[in-house]
Order: C-alpha cells, then structure tokens, then sequence
C-alpha cells in the first residue's frame, strides 16, 4: 500500500475518528485506525465496537491495500508535520511509514484483517433527515442524559414515534428532558416502541451536523442508528435495555404556575450557587407573590441570596433544587421567558419555555 | 494529658463480679473462634496476651477464666470517664473505648498543675467506679501516650519539656505510638533503632523511603507531634464505615461466604444510612487461615450506602479472586465518602426502593438488628463476635451498635 496525500484533508479525517477511538485499551486494535486505499482515495475507519465511524478523502494512491496505526498517534504526527504532502506507505512487519520532507517516522501497526468490520449499511433505509430539528432535539436534552456507565438503560437517547410525532426523551434520574416534533421528516424509520441510541455515538453526528453544507442521511434499524453525509458515515449500536416510562413522571397536577425570566433566574442561579456546598448544588427557592428568593449556603464558605422579580400569585412554596440541573436546561433554550409548575416541595416540578409546547424539563427536588 | 484504663474490659468485669477479683481472667468475644480481647494483670502475670486464642490462653495459665465481654457496660463505664474528664476541660478526645486525651493547656489558673489534676482524675474514676488508670502528662499528644505507657497499671508520669530529648534518646522507635512493627522493621534496615537515631535521620532518605509520612516520622523521633485534641463529636467526617468478622470456622464454600459478604454488607449500609453517609468506594478485605491478610476495592459509579449496591460490588470483586485456601476472616467497608445530597430520584422504582431501606432500618433500629433481614441470612445462626473495635467512639457514625 502507497499514497500521497495532502496534510490539510489527511488532517481532517484523522481528527474526526479522534473521539471513537479506544482509550482504555481494551483490545489493542481499537486504538488505531484502519487506513484503505483504492482507486483515487482512502477510507479511515475507526470504531470502540459501539460506535462506528468511517471517513473518507482523495489521494494519489500508487499501490492499493491497508494499513492499521495508533489513531493517536498518527494524528500527533499529522499535525505537526511541516509539509503539505505527505506520504503513506507500508513497511515491513505491519509497519506504517509516514514521510514528508525530510521526516521519517515508522509506525508499529496490525493487522488490517484483524479489524472489526464495519456494519453494512443498508442505502435503502436512509432518509434525508431535517438536520436543524435534530441538532435541536439533541441539543435540548444531552446534557440530561446519564454518564453513570452503570446505568445502561438511561445512558442514552430514547427516540421514538407516535403518529406522525417524533420525540427524544433523556434523563439521569434525577431530571428529565423531553422534546417533541410534528411532521419530521427523516426519521421514519424510528420504531414506535423507541430504540435507545447510546450518548457517545449520538454525540459524533451531533459534531457531524456541525457541517454547513450537504443533506444529511439517517436510518435506524433494529440493531443500529445510522448517520451519513457525502462519504462520512456514522453507525451506532443501540443500548439494550429499557427506558424508565418517562410518561409516568411528567407530572399533571402541578396548579402552581410561575412565569419568571430566563435570563434573571439564569444569573441568578450561576451567582447562587457559587456559595453551595459539595459538588451537588443544592439551591432553595422560595415562591412567593411575585417573588422569587434564591440562596445557598454552605457551613465552610457563607451564604448567598438574591430576589428575582416573577409572575405569581399562589400561597407561598418552599422548595430545593439542584441548580445545575436548572441552569442546563435555561442555557439550553432561546425564549425570553420560562414556565415553572410546582405542586409542592416534595414533587417533580415542571418548566417549559413559554410560547413552545414542543419542549418538557421535569426536575426532581432535593430534601429541604 | 492521655489516660489509659489498666486492663479496661478485665477489671470492669471484676469490678461487677466480686468473686472476679484477684483471679486471672481473660475477656473474650462470644463467637466459637474468639481471642483473648483484654487479660486481667493477673492473668497476665502468668503471660496470658490480647489476641491469644482460647487454647493458647489456657495453656498459658491453666486457672485461667473466660469471660464473655459484655460491650454494653464497657460503653456506659468509657463514657462516665469521659464525663469525669470533661469536669476538668472541655476538649477531651475520645482516643478508643479506653483511652482519652485531655488538653489541659490553659487550665491550670482552674485546677493547679496537671500533675494535680491527674491525681484528682484518678482518685474519682477509683472511688466512683472502682478502676484505675495510667495517666501520661506531657507537651504533646505523641508524647503523653507514650508516658502513660510507661507505668502500668495505676501509673503517672510527667515528661517535661527539657526532659524530652533524654527520654527518647534510648527509647526504641517501635514504643512510639504509630510506628507498628512492620516501620520499626522498616526503620531497623535503616539501621535506625531508637527515637534518637529517628530523630537525627535525615528527612530526606525517610521521605524518599516512606512518602509523605517520612517527614512526620523525623518529628516523631524528636517528640514534636503537632495533632490538636479534637473534642467528642468534633471529629472529622468519618472516612470510611466498614465491619469484618472472623468465621466460626475457615469457610471455602462461596455460598457460605456470600453469606456472610451479605450479612456485613447490610451492617455497614445500615450504619452509613443511619448517617446519611455514602461511599463511593467499596473494599473487600479476606484473610487466610496463615493470617495472610489482603484487601481489594472497586469504585462505584455513584456514591451509595444501599446494601444491594454494596453487595453487588463486593461479589464482583470476589468473582475476581482466585482463593488459595479457606477464609478466616472477611471485611467489608466503604470509603471516599460523601454527604448524602439529599436529591429525591425521579423514578418512582427509585423512591420505592429507598423507602423499603428506610422503612428495613427503622424496624431494626427499633427491633434490633437483623430483625428483618434476607432470607438467605436466616440459615446464619452463629453470633457475631461482638469485639468492640479500635476504632469505636462514643459518638458518630464510628459508635458502632453492640448487644
């Protein structure tokens, strides 16, 4: 195998199978990159056998066949090197070379036939997908979704359809994220029982929806959830497992309704909560009429509090949040004002941006 | 000022039982497999040792006479010492069940030197409760243990500042408290032998050797120990909640030390629950029959201080082992901990779930441990042995729950 390719697209499509890439170095092979070359480009490849990614740029390739190196490490080079061609070759003992100028470096590799194999990917299955709605739609809920490993069944993204209504539903158990849209087109294939789509694998199309120009391609099969743009393609393999029943907790006798800032109940909280102890940071708001009081306080730090003008006109409640979990969700939204209900200081409270029915944030509150 | 109650368990109980008194008795747990926890002097005399076995202890003094310790009044007897040292200053620390530290600095305009404020101490713990005690005074608290150590029983010994570097000169580094056996043979292949020589060591060789502590250790040969006395109930957050339990008999059946993982699993997440502790790292310790003693721990992606959690964690890391022979001993703890956050999960399964531990650790705080309990546990009808740990304090979540 031999080609000559020019820095900035070797650059581009090693950076990209970056964050797929293996660190914990389970299986060897899972921290290099599979490197093909044929007929007037290569295909990168790289997977953690959950996510699969695939990429692909032109080069003068002079002698076909493969290639496995360290993606880490062929990237460190890549970026460093001064030259805007360089050059590809295989070596001896699965050896990669990478020459460019007068720089030389040879790579350990293995063997390219010892790498997964990509998952077929049926054409017939995409659909060009809406990609502003769905950037939208991760946008709204990844930062709710569960990092806990241990909790499988909530560490992704539950997607699912009802009639002609698609929604995507992420919690970490102790706040919840919903969104819905009417008429999508491009997820069709989204099962009505939803399949959950796992966080990391969500997060790379979310990177890839980054790009300007180009119609974006998605298909969801029993096994897998696939994204592809021009030769960039992404294959994630759904979580099994079963999603918590999200419409139980969506609370519906929450009667006391306040209208409140975005913007003010934003600062405010990042201001509050400085003073809050330990990492959980616990917030007690008290509503009152047209009131809201903020404060924190922390037996080694101090204390904080501060008055946020609302619309409420309801008997007083006292209650705790985690502030975080508010902050997430009024970062995540544009609209100048929010809704919060509440029923008391001991259920899921309710916030929705106003003006849009489309989006739901259900938190749970701390212990006063 | 440190304080020592002379053969603490052994003389309570002759305190209780006069037909005790003046006879050699040993103070040993209930279980089948227990040790001598605390030999009266004049059993002793005859070399009857803690941590002996039944038979050793025999052996040693044939009119030997075993007595099943009875925590609950060593509990109620640590604690009127302790009131009666809290007549005197208010920072008394609790340093185990029988022990206590004593800062007196600033009390004498009050109660005349420290010397008359121990000979006042041991004459109330003598006339109210019938005991003695050692009684170490000095600068620090390094130092004052060490001088209580000296005279035993019904000791009182004053090291005075000047007196200091003569005293440790020739002492041997292993009578310092916190240097065990195996420092001392750390230090012995160093060719350092006794505090003197510890104290003249370069900090260096003993960092690079013993890591941070090697600094500490330099000090501790010159008897400079800066550790204030923390107060009952001033203590820091406890940094770890854990139970071990030695086995009626070596165990090589893994149901029967699931068993057992179970049992110590529910008692450590009893107790940590009961102080709104979680841990966020679980360790399983096991000893061979040859007291070969290891530990293995694993990180929980959440703090917990559900005994499932706990459990679960601990089988793994058993599921984990190759054992060589039968086991001895088990522990179980957690540590790395944190407050619990006080936030309510979301899912309904979830607050079930903490309700039914809630609801499980007031009936047995209220019933007794155990009352309600797994059903595997149910075959497990030997008693624990109910040895009274070093780390015990009278408050907090390291006051452990002894019938």
């Amino acid at each position: 195998m031999k080609f000559t390719i020019d820095k900035s697209n070797f650059l581009k499509v090693l950076q990209r199978i970056q964050g797929i890439v293996e660190k914990r170095n389970t299986m060897p092979i899972l921290a290099n990159v599979l490197i093909e070359a044929s007929g007037g480009k290569i295909n990168i490849s790289a997977t953690d056998l959950e996510v699969f990614i695939k990429d692909s740029s032109v080069a003068n390739v002079t002698e076909e066949g493969s290639v496995t190196a360290n993606a880490r490490k062929l990237f460190e080079i890549v970026k460093e090197l001064p030259d805007n061609s360089i050059d590809i070759s295989r070596g001896k003992d699965e050896k990669v070379t990478v020459k460019a100028g007068k720089a030389r470096f040879n790579i350990m590799g293995l063997p390219s036939k010892d790498f997964p194999v990509f998952p077929a990917i049926d054409d017939t299955k995409l659909e060009a997908v809406e990609s502003e709605n769905l950037k939208e739609m991760i946008d709204k809920t990844s930062f709710a979704v569960s990092t806990d490993e241990t909790r499988y069944n909530i560490n992704g993204f539950l997607l699912e359809k009802e009639d002609t209504r698609i929604r995507m539903v992420a919690t970490d158990g102790h706040r919840l994220a919903f969104i819905e849209k009417k008429d999508m087109k491009g997820v069709a294939s989204a099962e009505k029982e939803g399949v959950l789509l796992p966080r990391k694998g969500v997060m790379e199309m979310r990177k890839l929806l980054d790009e300007k120009e180009g119609s974006f391609f998605l298909g969801v099969t029993e096994k897998s959830a696939v994204m592809k743009k021009d030769d960039t393609i992404i294959s994630v393999r759904l979580l099994e497992g079963e999603f918590p029943d999200y419409k139980k907790v969506i609370p519906k006798d929450n009667d006391k309704e306040v209208l409140a800032d975005r913007s003010n109940l934003l600062h405010s909280l990042k201001r509050v909560s400085i003073l809050s102890s330990d990492k959980i940071k616990g917030v007690k708001f008290i509503f009152s009429n047209s009131n809201l009081t903020v404060s924190s306080s922390s037996p080694d730090i101090g204390e904080a509090t501060e008055e946020i003008d609302i619309e409420y006109g309801g008997e007083d409640i006292e209650i705790a949040f985690n502030a975080r979990y508010f902050i997430d969700m009024l970062e995540a939204v544009a609209e100048d004002k929010v809704r919060i209900a509440l029923k008391d200081s001991l259920s899921p409270g309710f916030i929705r941006p106003t003006g849009n029915d489309e989006y739901t944030y259900i938190i749970m509150p701390m212990r006063l | 000022m440190h304080l020592d109650m002379n053969a603490f368990f052994a003389s309570v109980e002759q305190m209780c039982n006069p037909e005790l008194r003046g006879c050699p008795i040993a103070v040993v747990g209930s279980a089948k497999r227990t040790v001598v926890t605390t030999a009266s002097y004049e059993a002793r005399r005859s070399g009857v040792k803690t941590g002996m076995n039944r038979y050793e202890a025999k052996k040693a003094c044939p009119s030997l006479i075993f007595v099943i310790g009875d925590n609950r009044k060593y509990i109620d007897t640590s604690a009127r010492v302790l009131e009666i040292l809290k007549n005197y200053s208010p920072n008394v620390e609790a340093g185990s069940i029988d022990e206590a530290f004593v800062d007196l600095t600033g009390c004498a305009s009050l109660f005349g030197s420290a010397e008359g404020v121990a000979r006042s101490v041991k004459e109330k713990i003598r006339a109210s409760l019938g005991l003695t005690c050692s009684i170490g005074i000095a600068p620090n608290k390094l130092l004052a243990k060490l001088a209580s150590d000296m005279k035993k029983p019904d000791g009182l010994v004053v090291i005075k500042e000047g007196d200091v570097e003569a005293v440790l000169r020739d002492l041997p580094a292993g009578e310092l408290c916190g240097i065990g056996h195996k420092l001392t043979a750390h230090l012995a292949s160093l060719g350092v032998r006794t505090c003197g020589e510890l104290g003249d060591f370069p900090a260096s060789v003993l960092r690079e050797r013993f890591g941070i502590i090697g600094e500490r250790l330099k000090l501790m040969g010159r008897g400079i120990d800066n550790s204030p006395v923390v107060p009952i109930g001033e203590e820091e957050e406890a940094k770890s909640v854990g139970h071990s339990t030695t086995l009626p008999k070596d165990v090589s059946d893994k149901e029967e030390i699931k068993r057992y993982l179970l049992k110590l699993s529910e008692m450590v997440g009893n107790r940590a629950r009961g102080h709104k502790l979680k841990g966020t790292k679980v360790c399983l310790t096991l000893r061979y029959p040859d007291f070969y003693t290891f530990s293995r721990q694993r990180s929980l992606q959440q703090p917990s201080n559900d005994t499932k959690v706990i459990f679960n964690s601990v089988l793994s890391i058993l599921e984990g082992l190759r054992l060589r022979t039968a086991i001895r001993l088990l522990g179980v703890s957690i540590s790395d901990m944190t407050k619990d956050s006080k936030q309510m999960p979301l899912f309904d399964y979830e607050r079930r779930r903490e309700k039914l531990l809630d609801t499980l650790d007031s009936i047995n705080d209220r019933f007794g441990d155990f009352t309600l309990t797994w059903a595997t546990l149910l075959e497990d009808s030997e008693p624990a042995s109910g040895v009274i740990s070093p780390a015990w304090r009278p408050v907090g979540v390291k006051r452990v729950n002894v019938r």
